[in-house]
């Protein structure tokens, strides 16, 4: 059974159709790839996967579970989380604060527990949740920066504090939202793909967005090509790059 | 000295309103103008249950329980609305507010309002005089402000910051954004309305007229004099505001102007406050440093 399903996925606004009737399945603990031109419409299938946005008809399925219209917050506790494309964190808070934030609570029944348990008297955060938070920040590798102020840090080292976010939910399904743009050639080769082998090797499934097509062949197994809201292609990434019609939307000739 | 103790008493007050607001508004980033509607009614409520003959302390329950359950008024729609069209609703919801106070009048006495209302009895000592009362709202300041300091450091506190600060980042990890919200709303207001409680025997009498939209942007200013985000700020600049306008009526002036260049001095105070210290009087950037450091010291 795949890890996540989506059956006939449709959105407009207005008059444009974003998202056409998509269906797509992601395969456990592997590293796969949605791309496409701008305007494809991919960002807007992230959005309605994880809540973000109520699609018009279609259906998302996470664990043989029916998750449309979840909203986000719930899904990320089912196992199913996102970062976003130029990067989300809470900009007044050290490294290590936005890791703690995102750190999963042991959940003791009901929905109101998390709000009872979090009027502790300790100011902030327990100790098992630094000490979590601790170890994700040093499996991005950023233990040295972990006291710093995210505002301070470099793009790149952002991107990998709204990583080690991501690890904190310890969600099974992480989505990531171009993880590639605005870096250079060796933070992607040096950091970002050996990061991203790593977390599949430790049992997470991503599901990427991407226009860096290098990024796409190194990393991805399989690959879904989106145009005009619609999914033309799905294969290997060599089988998609190859193929020449696509070559000539995506890249133009 | 009698006076000093009234002005004393309404500085407690509105540190009060302040705070409450600070938490919404300061962490939260929940865009609500309406504190004066829920201090109105939070007064009402005990002045119309003492007249008819309940003692104090049960009345400041029934306006925290009135005051939470009408904050859901303003709360479910926050959640569907953009900030900028929550400031419009909870403006409206002000002016709706006054009307009604101003309208109800076989309830409220309309303008004329509400006549004749018992001093506070707690222990069977009465509290009569404007010294007692002022000591009472020194006792009744502190405890929300240590009530509404504890919410703000404790897990739900962060959380409600964070999601302030980037709500779709706060949902992306997992926060429940919504009953976050309508928490902070309901605690907010419901603290509001205590305060009104106890206002409403700070004299014998109250009309509508203290719980208009000016009055709300009163309770605003004073959050963000004292800076937004900071529950010590409100409590300076309460201070400040609300005695501003006090101190300025013993500057002798001719009578007929007097009013309108007091409110001039007033607005051109804060303007330069303001200039001063863009964030707030107390609305500096908490360094990172300190609060990592002893946080990571905390266990280890």
């Amino acid at each position: 059974m795949p890890l996540l399903q989506t059956v006939d996925l449709t959105k407009s606004f207005g008059g444009i159709r974003a998202v056409e009737r998509l269906s797509l399945s992601l395969g456990d603990s592997q590293i796969t790839g949605l791309i496409g031109p701008n305007g494809a419409g991919k960002s807007t299938v992230f959005n309605l996967i994880t809540g973000f946005l109520p699609p018009d008809a279609g259906r998302v399925l996470f664990n043989s579970k029916d998750i449309t219209r979840h909203s986000p917050h719930k899904l990320v506790e089912l196992g199913l989380a996102r970062c976003w494309q130029g990067v989300r964190l809470f900009n007044n808070l050290a490294a290590i604060e936005n890791v703690a934030m995102a750190v999963k609570r042991p959940s003791k029944g009901g929905r109101f527990s998390g709000l009872i348990i979090g009027w502790t008297p300790i100011s902030g955060f327990s100790r098992e949740i630094i000490e979590k938070a601790r170890h994700y920040i040093e499996m991005v590798g950023l233990a040295g920066k972990s006291r710093d102020v995210v505002a301070d840090l470099s793009f790149a080292e952002r991107k990998l504090v709204s990583i080690a976010m991501l690890l904190a939910t310890e969600a099974k399904l992480l989505l990531l939202d171009e993880p590639a743009s605005g870096l250079d050639a060796k933070s992607l080769t040096r950091t970002m793909f050996p990061l991203l082998f790593k977390l599949a090797e430790a049992g997470r499934t991503l599901f990427l967005v991407e226009h860096n097509i290098e990024l796409v062949k190194e990393c991805c197994k399989k690959v879904f090509f989106m145009h005009h809201g619609a999914l033309l292609a799905e294969g290997t990434p060599e089988e998609i790059t190859r193929d020449s019609e696509l070559k000539q939307i995506y890249f133009g000739t | 000295m009698d006076y000093v103790f009234l002005v004393g008493s309404s500085i407690c007050i509105y540190a009060v309103l302040g705070v409450c607001l600070n938490l919404i508004f300061g962490y939260g980033n929940i865009g609500v103008v309406c504190s004066a509607s829920f201090f109105g009614i939070g007064a009402y409520t005990s002045a119309l249950l003492t007249l008819a003959g309940w003692n104090f302390f049960p009345t400041m329950l029934v306006a925290i329980a009135v005051g939470a359950l009408l904050s859901m008024v303003i709360s479910l729609p926050a959640l569907r609305v953009h900030w900028d069209y929550l400031v419009i609703i909870t403006i409206a919801f002000n002016i709706l507010m006054y009307q009604t106070m101003l309208n109800l009048q076989d309830i409220t006495g309309g303008s004329f309002g509400i006549r004749d209302i018992p001093p506070i009895e707690l222990f069977g000592f009465l509290f009569k005089t404007r010294l007692s009362y002022f000591l009472l709202t020194l006792v009744f300041a502190p405890l929300c402000f240590l009530a509404v300091r504890y919410v703000a450091n404790s897990m739900y506190g962060i959380s409600l910051m964070a999601i302030g600060e980037d709500e779709l980042a706060a949902k992306s990890i997992g926060k429940n954004v919504g009953l976050h919200k309508i928490m902070a709303m309901a605690i907010g207001m419901s603290l509001t309305a205590a305060a009104g409680s106890l206002f409403s025997h700070q004299s014998t009498y109250i009309n509508c007229e203290s719980f208009t939209l000016h009055d709300t942007v009163l309770v605003l200013s004073i959050m963000i004099v004292g800076g937004m985000g900071n529950l010590w700020g409100s409590i300076v600049g309460a201070f400040i505001l609300v005695s501003l306008p006090e101190l300025l009526k013993f500057v002798g002036m001719s009578s007929s102007v007097a009013f309108r260049v007091r409110e001039l001095i007033f607005g051109l105070a804060i303007v330069l406050v303001l200039m001063l210290f863009p964030k707030g009087i107390m609305g500096k950037e908490q360094p990172a440093e300190g609060r990592v450091k002893h946080m990571l010291k905390q266990k280890s």
